[in-house]
């Protein structure tokens, strides 16, 4: 049904879209503008640079078409881009007929990181990570932290060099067990992150993928076979909300959910709670029945607390009332490790055994006081606590 | 009334930065240019004015501006990404929007009633009514400085100046007899949209999902108090600045500094956040001084709890520089909390006069912190260059500065050797915290440090109260943030004046550069006023007054000169030139010497000279009526342009004192087109 609050928007955002492309970035329909519809990316034309660069690499995922076209099979934005163009996520290109990524090797953001960071609470503890990104990011959430990387060309922020084997040595040197894909968006640099992977899997280092989860099937069924854990950004468990917040959908997001799931990668799942946007907590409940119908009660999850960022600067924090609240009504629907993210010394950063309830984990910051678990189970009941702990 | 309650209608509903103002003004003068063209057309067309057609006319200056204020909230809810700030394309759409219907027809009425008094006066000076106008702007800026501001909602202002007009309206048609329906018809309409502006008031303001538990307006700024699940958030000018659960802000702000002093005993606070005195009493503190420009905000903070009263905890509600330079107390720490350095007034607390103020009031070993906008793993490149400017200003007034990254970037400074390790200081302490003694180990690691160290850019210029490098850069990163290129809109403004200007004659010419340097140097005056002596509210309201004031005995004195319009052109064009350098001279030699009166003298002389030229141009030259409507149009096209011209471009590009000599040299090319074209007429 068309309400007046629809009409206005979709009227507005029709007339702004076809006055401002000239002033907006061509890629960005002017989402700040194009109101609550749908704020997705298009696809940047003749944006390519003219000839590829050092850091480079044929796409792993692409179809060609006629015209010398291309279709980039990544993930569901499904950029269709002619000679000279530039997809969704600023980070394939068309070159002469080919899908190239001009994202490999060429790390905006390195950073040696607590694993609790990313955030992973049940894998390998107090283990360091290694972190990169490139430049570049599929959807185009409003509230993005790393909106410096994620909305920007590989070629127009600072970088290193740093090609796969290198990253795989600077990991081993920084005494950190595992290398996070993670800050912007990985997918956008899918080709440089398997390779990645792959090296640092055969160097005994594990793999972590800090992901919005917007990835088409076939790739991330590859990327599972390198994969050790993942923490996958769940925005909402509304199309709608997805679509004004973040310029994606949420079905592919689940199907995603469930594949990392069913391939036996640690997975974790990550929602921040902006307030007007998520915060429904009849739309918190069916998410949490969804997760444990189809991933079961073993997935921890968090809920985080949102602060103004990026453009979504004109909202209040998340109350922590509303996170509180999300907490035990997720713990009602059967999930079993629910934590509080962004409340710094809230008991809902610790673990405790589901079947016993005693801490097992507590957790002031990225520091572990107590730590009560033996082997892969509780100290004092012996029930195994999912996760993988050494 | 109408043009200052929209303009704090514009800074609350949109980023709140110079930019914005100077759009709003932009668009508001460029269409009054252009109803001061219509104008013209109409008479053109319709021929004979009358006194009906020009009650008419204005009637919708009685009931747009209430509706455009509602449409925009509107907007602003319904349209625009709720809780998003908005890029270049949606201000300037809503501004235009806002604005430009109002300044359409004021534009359109001030040649209009020039017309309809010459239907029975011929020989009707266009100084006179220039006199006129310029006394009801000073009238109604007066009584919004003084009394309606605090007093009355921009709703209930909007009301009034309604009222007003449809006094004058109910006076003019009882002139023209026109019949009882069309005065009964305006009153009801006037009364329907005062009723329905006052009664959507404050739900236009409430925030969907969240109670508004306090709405005013103080003489800063619009501050909303807004409740969420026991949350309290102040909103200053729509942008959450204070609440109630941000621990990690307020230990931030405060432990990172007081860490650096073995026994803090007088600490102040410079508009500190949430949370902040509850973490620095943790020290020990003798005494907190907590200094705040808004009175407004301190006791919506005591009200709701987000203040509590503690023993040495005293309250300054004043514009905390003008405070520091009047105190003679010294401090163990000075914490700056203030926003974000996006506008000349909160620039003010970045700058090298600043530190070295700050530096002056410190004890020894006291340091001063200072905070900015920081970033998560990347540092994007005007982020990079605001902190590299800030370090090196930092590093220009203390012997030691140290610079921790993350969320918000701090800069603590003061001469002696700084600690990195917060957490083992603290400890030291024995103070134990919740988010730095957990989270600073990752967060703000020696590589993240080190990492940040390594890209800061030792040649960035320097931030002082004169070249205010900080504010040029907001206008980057907003740009950058939204991904909008202004440059465009200076494109836009630079072919139009192609355009424009060689339609000019040499004394429209003159006047379009004189309404420049009239609202430029206006805004000058109000950031130098600032600078050198803080946002004092009132006075900064006189001096706006005084801008206005001056045109009239300009317009009256012009009003009996009859010959050697040329020369007096020139000379006072020399004259505003003159004063312009002289303050140029001062700015750049000795700046203690300028008083608060010598801005006083400064605006009227310029108004005086700027006001005296006006009738010479617009009701000399033949074919009166036609040249006085265009005198109007070039006389506000002139001013736009100062407007966008000073805040945006010359101020934050090129510094204060260099816009004081674009200034001038605008006045010289007037000069130098006066001389060569002195046959023209």
């Amino acid at each position: 049904m068309i309400t007046r609050r629809s009409f206005l928007r979709a009227g507005a955002a029709l007339v702004l879209m076809h006055s401002c492309r000239d002033l907006c970035e061509g890629g960005v329909p002017c989402a700040h503008a194009a109101s609550g519809a749908d704020i997705k990316g298009s696809v940047f034309r003749g944006d390519a640079p003219k000839r590829l660069w050092k850091y480079s690499r044929e796409g792993y995922f692409y179809t060609k078409s006629y015209g010398n076209k291309v279709a980039c099979d990544v993930c569901p934005n499904h950029c269709i881009l002619n000679p000279g163009d530039r997809s969704v996520c600023r980070s394939k290109v068309n070159i002469g007929g080919r899908l190239h990524s001009i994202a490999y090797g060429n790390p905006c953001s390195a950073n040696v990181d607590p694993i609790e960071k990313k955030p992973l609470y049940h894998f390998r503890p107090c283990t360091k990570a290694f972190s990169i990104a490139a430049a570049g990011c599929n959807i185009r959430c409003l509230n993005c932290q790393n909106w410096e990387i994620s909305q920007a060309r590989p070629e127009d922020v600072r970088f290193i060099e740093l090609f796969p084997a290198g990253v795989v040595k600077a990991a081993r040197s920084s005494g950190s067990s595992s290398i996070a894909y993670t800050y912007s968006e990985p997918i956008s640099f899918y080709e440089y992150m398997f390779d990645t992977a792959r090296a640092a899997r055969s160097a005994g280092i594990t793999n972590v993928f800090i992901s919005n989860g917007y990835i088409n099937p076939k790739p991330l069924l590859k990327l599972c076979t390198v994969l050790d854990a993942a923490n996958i950004n769940l925005k909402s468990f509304s199309d709608e909300v997805y679509r004004r917040l973040n310029g994606a959908r949420l079905e592919p997001v689940l199907s995603t959910l469930k594949t990392l799931h069913e391939r036996g990668v640690h997975l974790e799942i990550t929602t921040l709670v902006v307030p007007g946007y998520t915060d429904d907590e009849e739309m918190t409940r069916r998410m949490c029945g969804w997760i444990v119908r189809n991933l079961g009660q073993d997935h921890p999850l968090h809920f985080l607390r949102f602060f103004p960022k990026y453009k979504l600067d004109r909202l209040p924090p998340t109350p922590i009332a509303v996170i509180e609240r999300f907490r035990s009504l997720a713990m009602q629907e059967g999930i079993r490790y629910v934590y509080v993210g962004n409340i710094p010394s809230h008991e809902g950063n610790n673990t405790y055994c589901h079947a016993c309830g005693r801490l097992l984990i507590e957790r002031r910051g990225y520091i572990l006081p107590v730590n009560n678990l033996s082997g892969n189970a509780c100290r004092f009941c012996r029930t195994r606590i999912p996760g993988v702990w050494a | 009334m109408v043009q200052l309650t929209m303009i704090r209608e514009l800074l609350a509903g949109f980023e709140g930065n110079e930019f914005v103002v100077s759009l709003a003004l932009l668009c508001w003068l460029a269409a009054g240019g252009l109803g001061s063209l219509a104008a013209w057309w109409a008479r053109v067309v319709f021929g004979a004015p009358s006194a009906r057609s020009l009650a008419l006319a204005s009637f919708p200056l009685a009931v747009l501006p209430v509706l455009q204020v509602l449409t925009v909230r509107a907007i602003r809810s319904q349209v625009l990404v709720e809780g998003a700030s908005t890029g270049f394309l949606p201000t300037i759409s809503c501004t235009a929007f806002m604005t430009g219907p109002f300044a359409l027809v004021v534009g359109f009425i001030l040649p209009w009633s020039l017309y309809v008094i010459r239907t029975g006066d011929g020989r009707y000076p266009a100084g006179r009514l220039y006199i006129v106008d310029c006394m009801g702007a000073t009238l109604g800026g007066l009584v919004f400085t003084w009394v309606l501001v605090e007093w009355v909602t921009p709703m209930g202002i909007l009301v009034v100046s309604s009222i007003v007009l449809l006094a004058a309206l109910l006076r003019l048609l009882s002139v023209a007899q026109a019949g009882m329906i069309t005065a009964a018809a305006m009153v009801f309409m006037v009364l329907a949209a005062g009723i329905a502006g006052v009664g959507l008031e404050a739900f236009t303001l409430a925030p969907r999902g969240a109670h508004l538990v306090e709405y005013r307006e103080s003489r800063f700024g619009r501050v909303t108090l807004v409740r969420d699940h026991g949350l309290h958030t102040i909103f200053l000018d729509g942008m959450p600045a204070i609440s109630g659960q941000d621990r990690v802000a307020a230990e931030e702000a405060a432990h990172f500094a007081l860490a650096q002093v073995r026994r803090p005993r007088h600490v102040l606070l410079i508009s500190p956040g949430g949370g902040m005195v509850e973490e620095v009493l943790r020290h020990g503190p003798v005494s907190i001084d907590y200094a705040r420009t808004d009175p407004t905000v301190i006791s919506l903070e005591l009200a709701h709890g987000l203040l509590g009263a503690h023993a040495g905890l005293r309250v300054v509600p004043e514009d905390p520089r003008v405070y520091l330079k009047g105190t003679t107390k010294t401090y163990d720490a000075i914490c700056v909390d203030e926003p974000e350095p996006r506008t000349f007034q909160s620039n003010r607390f970045f700058t090298r006069e600043f530190m070295e103020l700050a530096r002056a009031h410190l004890n020894e070993g006291g340091v001063l912190s200072l905070s900015v906008e920081g970033y998560e793993s990347y540092i994007s490149e005007p982020a990079r260059r605001r902190v590299s400017s800030l370090f090196n200003t930092a590093g220009a007034v203390f012997g030691h500065v140290l610079v921790l990254p993350g969320q918000r970037v701090f800069l603590i400074a003061g001469d002696r050797p700084m600690d990195a390790d917060i957490p083992s200081l603290l400890e030291r302490k024995e103070i134990r915290t919740d988010y730095i003694s957990g989270y600073f180990s990752g967060d703000v690691s020696p590589d993240r440090i080190h990492g940040l160290m390594a890209q800061l850019d030792p040649a960035a210029p320097l931030n002082t109260d004169f070249e205010p490098y900080l504010v040029r850069l907001a206008l980057d990163s907003w740009a950058l943030k939204h991904a909008a290129r202004p440059w465009i809109l200076i494109l836009g403004l630079g072919v139009f004046c192609a355009l424009y200007l060689p339609r000019l004659t040499s004394r429209e010419f003159t006047l379009f550069t004189t309404g420049c340097v009239n609202l430029g140097s206006e805004i000058l005056t109000i950031v130098l006023f600032q600078i050198l002596f803080g946002y004092l509210y009132y006075r900064i309201g006189l001096i706006v007054t005084v801008f206005l004031a001056g045109l009239m005995p300009g317009a009256w004195v012009a009003g009996r000169l009859s010959r050697g319009v040329r020369g007096v052109l020139m000379a006072t064009d020399a004259g505003i030139a003159g004063i312009l350098g002289i303050l140029a001279a001062i700015l750049a030699s000795e700046p203690g010497l300028l008083s608060q009166w010598f801005f006083y003298a400064f605006g009227f002389v310029i108004s005086v000279l700027c006001g005296l030229q006006f009738p010479l141009v617009a009701g000399i030259t033949p074919g009166q009526d036609s040249m006085a409507a265009r005198a109007f149009s070039v006389d506000l096209v002139g001013a736009a342009f100062g407007c966008i011209l000073v805040s945006a471009l010359f101020i934050p590009f090129l510094g204060i004192v260099s816009a004081c000599l674009a200034l001038i040299g605008l006045k010289v090319a007037s000069i130098m087109v006066q001389a060569v074209s002195a046959h023209d007429h």
